[in-house]
């Protein structure tokens, strides 16, 4: 009897101890979550919004994590979730990137992204912005890694298409 | 010429992180959704039991209007009607 209950103390100790590791990450990264929200959604007020509702989901979800190692993925998988709930119809000049570097391309470029479907930018942004593996993007879209190359391959000639286009 | 999407994704990876970010407090926002949700749920509960005592009080009971012929006669005498034009 006395076994089991130290086992479950324990359990509960190395869980809690996960969970800790978990806030200790989502707070040392919320730069690379924000920046990576802005990567999808393009808009400012918009990433915010993602990277807020990503810390609230994986705080919530803290104690479901198994490996450690593996908390990045989580939470990138997480936050592309919650990026591609988010509609991008509207874009609004906004401060932050507009006011810095080629005011004209930049705001072209987000403007040719806005209009791209979300899937189509999310995966842009995972392999050119991230540049991560096919294994690694499949993951985070939550897709077979077969896919992941036809869509790159898409979402770069609709962007191309797009860019002359305009 | 370099790649469109390069230049605007390296811009990307310089970007300020907003204030809001950095002093987001998930823990606090969970506690006000928590506070939020037993808030609704607290009146929606006082919003059943107040339409219930209401149903209670506002039974509405429905005289029973019988008009059989005698009372017809009846009433047709005193409105001082003629036979046939009862």
């Amino acid at each position: 009897m006395l076994s089991i209950v130290h086992s479950i103390g324990w359990i509960r100790e190395r869980s809690e101890r996960r969970a800790d590791r978990v806030v200790a990450f989502l707070d040392a990264e919320r730069p690379w979550i924000f920046r990576l929200a802005l990567a999808i959604v393009h808009r400012t007020d918009l990433a915010e919004d993602v990277t807020q509702e990503t810390l609230l989901a994986c705080w919530k979800a803290r104690h479901s994590v198994r490996e450690t190692a593996a908390i990045r993925g989580w939470v990138r998988r997480t936050l592309v979730r919650q990026a591609l709930r988010q509609r991008v119809s509207h874009l609004a000049m906004d401060g932050e990137l507009a006011a810095r570097g080629d005011l004209a391309e930049s705001a072209a470029v987000r403007a040719v992204l806005a209009s791209m479907p979300a899937s189509m930018r999310a995966v842009l942004a995972l392999a050119d912005y991230e540049r991560l593996s096919y294994a690694e993007i499949a993951a985070a879209l939550e897709i077979p890694e077969g896919t992941v190359g036809s869509r790159l391959h898409a979402a770069r000639a609709m962007f191309r298409a797009r860019w002359e286009g305009q | 010429m370099r790649d469109p999407l390069d230049g605007y994704f390296a811009e990307v990876r310089e970007a300020a992180v907003p204030e809001s970010v950095r002093q987001f407090q998930p823990e606090a926002r969970w506690q006000r959704e928590l506070a939020l949700d037993f808030s609704w749920a607290a009146a929606s509960v006082m919003l059943v039991l107040l339409l219930a005592k209401v149903g209670e009080r506002g039974e509405v009971s429905v005289p029973q209007i019988d008009p059989t012929w005698t009372q017809w006669r009846q009433l047709s005498a005193e409105l001082g009607l003629r036979e046939e034009e009862r």
